[in-house]
């Protein structure tokens, strides 16, 4: 089912060649921009925190390859979500045999990002290859594995952010309200104070997006991190699934 | 001006009915310069200065970027965008004595009007968590004038070219690309992404024939108390050669586009 949507989310896609190509244009020159301007600070100062400028580099092209992965797969479903409920067209979603927040979360796949998340990927790897390069076994796994987990993670906390629309009606860009909070993941999270540190660590694991990931080939892999990386995001999946059932009971519908 | 006017009040009223969505684009504005005054503490450990800017400095430009941000920025493209996508710019605009530069102007200044509900209190707020760093921070009314006047040209030269962006969608059926290529140019040429003296001195030399700088980084300079009476001039005499470029090309696009307009369906 999944690959008909994909299938059918490309044809549309190439109904608009030019917006997908100077998107995805635009898309690579402001990464690449990002990434200047620290190489940019980095002509100030030698480290932030205890950040070198390869392992801000390889953090901050982690998390555009984690953001840009994150709106090709969810991103544009998340911006329906509030015309779906508002509109009455959630009732098509709920009448069908499949999961609805399965469909809700997945019918559209974006391929406007996609290409940044490659380019992304590319720079990971000479990154990798030039400055952390030889690696112990199993570190590129577990970074691999802490990124799923992330994504899991934040997939949850922003779906179950969007679920407010059940009860506050129509609000349009409810799909950005979790985004300024996602913001902080573009920084380390251990310079973020000793508030903030744990907090986004334990309690809401935006860590696990780049900073975590990234930690690995920087102090080593963290077994009790991957392990508590796969609980939080079974726990959030979890409480997201139980949100979504527990909001649905007061989805009214709104048409005829 | 009576129908822009019933315009403004219905947007209010919307605006109003619709406060969460005013809410979470503050929230959108506001958060991002919060997160760089964390990254900025950080930075500075151990450092008295980077840049010619102390830590004092580098938040208190946050705080500006902060304000600012929520307040001059307008967004009218995507809505145009998706009003030319869907076939409903004719109905609105075409067959209405409505100019769209002024229908924008009376929408976009009610969303913000509603917007300082939240960014009024979000900023006393923050100031008084850097009260440490802000301490000496005045703003005299003189210059708060100015600011004020220099916040008035930003917003309607950007509100041009904005629009334009959104017009650009009858050319290319969506317009996002470029207000993305847009937004990207006014984060890193505008300073609100980074201030502009860490960039190298071509960079900077770039955005001094850019409009970028003029319409967030020069009032920006003013509310820091940054723009000596030279600087000030200079920066007006950029500032309203801008705003007349800015509505030069409205005019131009709209009455080109207008020819170029087609839409579909019932």
């Amino acid at each position: 089912m999944y690959r008909s949507f994909v299938g059918n989310c490309l044809i549309r896609e190439m109904e608009f060649r030019w917006h997908f190509i100077l998107y995805s244009l635009i898309n690579l020159i402001w990464m690449v921009l990002a990434l200047v301007t620290f190489v940019f600070i980095y002509g100030h100062v030698s480290l932030i925190g205890s950040w070198t400028l390869p392992q801000m580099l390889l953090l901050t092209a982690t998390f555009y390859f984690f953001d840009r992965v994150f709106d090709t797969l969810f991103e544009i479903n998340f911006s329906r979500l509030n015309h779906l409920v508002n509109q009455g067209d959630l009732d098509l979603v709920l009448t069908k045999p499949v999961s609805g927040q399965f469909l809700v979360s997945l019918r559209y796949f974006s391929f406007a990002s996609l290409f940044g998340a490659i380019s992304m990927l590319g720079l990971i790897i000479w990154l990798i290859a030039r400055y952390f390069w030889p690696l112990a076994p199993g570190e590129l796994l577990i970074y691999a594995l802490l990124l799923c987990f992330g994504l899991v993670i934040i997939y949850s906390w922003w779906f179950s952010t969007l679920l407010l629309v059940f009860w506050l009606g129509n609000i349009d860009n409810i799909n950005q309200l979790f985004r300024p909070i996602y913001e902080v993941v573009r920084i380390p999270i251990d310079i973020t104070g000793p508030i903030l540190k744990p907090l986004l660590t334990f309690v809401i694991p935006l860590a696990f997006v780049a900073t975590v990931p990234v930690q690995v080939f920087t102090r080593g892999a963290n077994y009790y991190m991957l392990l508590y990386g796969l609980v939080a995001a079974a726990a959030s999946l979890w409480l997201s699934h139980r949100l979504w059932r527990f909001a649905l009971r007061h989805y009214t519908s709104a048409s005829s | 001006m009576r129908k822009y006017w019933l315009i403004f009040k219905l947007n209010l009223v919307e605006a109003f009915v619709y406060r969460a969505t005013s809410f979470i684009w503050f929230f959108c504005d506001f958060a991002p310069a919060l997160v760089l005054v964390i990254f900025w503490v950080a930075v500075f450990a151990g450092k008295d200065s980077i840049a010619g800017f102390s830590l004092a400095d580098m938040l208190l430009y946050y705080f500006g970027v902060m304000i600012i941000s929520t307040v001059i920025i307008p967004h009218p493209a995507p809505w145009l965008a998706e009003q030319i996508r869907t076939g409903q710019f004719a109905p609105v605009y075409l067959l209405k004595p409505v100019s769209v530069f002024w229908e924008r102007l009376c929408s976009q200044i009610s969303w913000r009007l509603i917007r300082l509900l939240f960014t009024v209190p979000a900023s006393i707020l923050v100031g008084y968590l850097l009260q440490d760093y802000l301490g000496d921070f005045t703003l005299p009314l003189k210059r708060l004038s100015i600011l004020i006047l220099a916040l008035i040209l930003s917003f309607i030269g950007q509100l041009f070219f904005k629009i334009c962006l959104g017009l650009a969608a009858i050319w290319f059926g969506d317009s996002f690309w470029i207000i993305a290529f847009w937004d990207m140019l006014m984060a890193l040429l505008g300073g609100a992404y980074f201030p502009l003296d860490i960039y190298p001195p071509l960079v900077q030399s770039i955005s001094l024939y850019l409009p970028f700088r003029y319409f967030f980084y020069f009032p920006l300079s003013i509310f820091l108390g940054q723009a000596d009476s030279a600087g000030l001039i200079r920066g007006f005499l950029w500032l309203g050669f801008w705003l007349i470029v800015a509505g030069l090309t409205y005019r131009l696009v709209l009455t080109r586009g207008i020819k170029n307009y087609s839409a579909f369906g019932g």
